[in-house]
């Protein structure tokens, strides 16, 4: 039993983890708490899915669905993931032209841009429930054989797959951060954007990439989820809040903070379940939350040297 | 003389247009010349820097670097046109790897002119090269102040500004600085310093130009200005509070 609430707890939070980025992004770098971060995680899974629907309209996109190997899933769903990625981005990209850009060249408060954001949420998943119901849906109704793993555990292929996705999307993402112009611009931009533009460095243009690696990453994680649980309109809004737990817990800006803080918070709930109704799951990330600022303000990890 | 590289000409700036806080000033600097900016607190002097790093709003004015107006360009284009600028605080990524931070100054470069810079940067602050996997934050003031200024360098800048690079040093360390600016300047480079610290600024200073209200009140040789009873006047008499104005290096 325990066992397996760890493996349950590990893969969960392998997504949150790609979720929790985004939106330590948006903190440190956007400078704002941005709650339509979660519904870009829907707009992703929807992306996905509106592809993944064309099977009742075509017959190649039939064949395409074909699961691939021990997965329930075919090509199909991948190239939906790709569309669920531009159709993120996309939107982000548009909603920073149009609504965060102007309000932060009015030199808008802080909690202006999070109202703003609010708004926005509701928009996206309205347009969601507009578009595709709220009924529930699944990629896939394709039977999968569980694996059975030393503890005993049982696993589904698809779970592993998604594990191993997104651990070699941190890596990638730690290198990019790590190496690439664009990812130490980013560090620049979030520790003193001032500096950072005397620098040489565009802030606007790094405020633009962080949109696109911040929504790039919602909707990997969006398209993961569903394909784990299921997808339903209020996914974002449902996975929003232990996001941003797992942010602050991290440490405001710290991403291999927020990766270990989502990976902590999905293991206690996964935990706790085991000892309490699962009813009580969602209060797990804010009893963490609160018990982690009162001992700890900066957070589990913060970023050292960070003022 | 050589001929001027950077020109500034009536340049009003601050932070709100109702309230200037740097009236009509004008100044220019020649390649391989150190222009120092003095004056008492609260004159405007790293307004006036900051206006012309595009960090601090410009209201009106022109600034030419060579024979190209950059008046209209954001501080990140200034940097990419050849002006670099060292703040006087917060003037190194302190969560950023020393090696990193030069990278940052380098953001535009193709790898291996980064590469030859890194080098370059190495050669001249070999102090760094052996932390250069530490973060910003393990630095001492003097070393911070190297690396704000080894980060400017990475784009190989015509013109150097450097905000109060004394501050918070001790004086072995602003000899140190201070003697790098100068080397900085011989190799060329323009280079245009606010400093409070009078003798020591006067000392490396090809010319120096004194604020005093926002609005230049003299200008000359440095070696014109050091025996000058005007700067003892403006610092210690009427004009503005009493300043480190003797301190030496």
């Amino acid at each position: 039993m325990i066992a397996q609430a760890i493996v349950d707890g590990l893969l969960s939070g392998a997504i949150a983890a790609l979720g929790a980025i985004g939106v330590t992004f948006s903190l440190s770098i956007l400078r704002f708490a941005n709650f339509s971060h979660g519904d870009l995680l829907g707009v992703g899974a929807y992306g996905a899915l509106g592809v993944v629907l064309l099977t009742a309209v075509s017959s190649a996109a039939k064949t395409l669905d074909a699961p691939l190997g021990p997965f329930s899933f075919g090509w199909l769903l991948l190239i939906g993931l790709i569309v669920g990625i531009v159709v993120a981005v996309a939107i982000a990209l548009l909603l920073e032209r149009w609504v965060y850009r102007p309000l932060r060249q009015r030199a808008a408060d802080p909690l202006t841009l999070v109202f703003a954001s609010f708004g926005l949420a509701l928009l996206l998943r309205s347009l969601i429930l507009l578009l595709f119901g709220p009924d529930p849906h699944q990629y896939s109704t394709e039977i999968q054989m569980a694996l059975r793993l030393p503890g005993p555990v049982l696993v589904m292929p698809d779970q592993i797959l998604v594990f191993v996705v997104t651990l070699g999307v941190l890596a990638g993402l730690w290198l990019f951060l790590q190496r690439s112009r664009h990812g130490i611009a980013m560090r620049c931009v979030a520790e003193n954007p001032s500096l950072a533009s005397v620098a040489g460095i565009d802030t606007a243009a790094t405020v633009r990439m962080t949109w696109i690696v911040s929504a790039a990453l919602a909707a990997l994680a969006g398209v993961l989820y569903g394909v784990t649980v299921q997808v339903r309109p209020e996914m974002g809004i449902g996975l929003l809040l232990p996001l941003f737990t797992a942010a602050i817990l991290g440490g405001v800006g710290s991403v291999p903070g927020a990766v270990l803080a989502a990976f902590l918070i999905s293991l206690a709930e996964n935990l706790l379940s085991l000892v309490m109704p699962g009813s009580y799951k969602p209060l797990v990330p804010f009893v963490l939350l609160l018990v982690v600022l009162y001992v700890r303000p900066q957070g589990l990890f913060p970023i050292a040297g960070q003022k | 003389m050589n001929l001027p590289l950077l020109v500034a000409e009536d340049v009003v700036a601050g932070y709100r247009a109702s309230l200037p806080i740097v009236h009509d000033a004008s100044l220019q600097v020649a390649p391989g010349e150190i222009l120092v900016v003095l004056g008492p607190n609260g004159a405007g002097k790293s307004t006036l820097v900051k206006s012309l790093a595009g960090t601090c709003p410009r209201f009106s004015g022109r600034v030419r670097l060579a024979d190209k107006d950059v008046s209209a360009l954001a501080a990140h284009q200034l940097a990419a046109a050849g002006i670099g600028f060292v703040p006087q605080t917060a003037n190194i990524f302190t969560t950023l790897s020393i090696e990193d931070n030069l990278r940052a100054g380098a953001h535009l470069l193709e790898r291996p002119l980064l590469r030859r810079r890194l080098d370059e940067a190495w050669a001249r602050f070999p102090d760094l090269l052996v932390k250069r996997r530490l973060p910003g934050h393990a630095l001492s003031g003097g070393q911070r102040q190297m690396l704000a200024v080894a980060r400017a360098l990475m784009m190989a800048p015509r013109v150097l500004m450097l905000d109060e690079p004394s501050a918070g040093l001790s004086p072995l360390m602003v000899g140190q600085v201070f003697r790098q600016v100068r080397a900085i300047a011989d190799s060329g480079i323009a280079v245009l310093m606010v400093e409070q610290n009078v003798k020591a600024g006067l000392a490396i200073a090809d010319r120096g130009l004194v604020l005093v209200g926002g609005r230049v009140a003299h200008q000359g040789a440095a070696a014109a200005l050091r025996g000058d009873p005007l700067l003892a006047e403006l610092y210690l008499g009427r004009h503005g509070a009493p300043a480190d104005a003797g301190a030496a290096p």
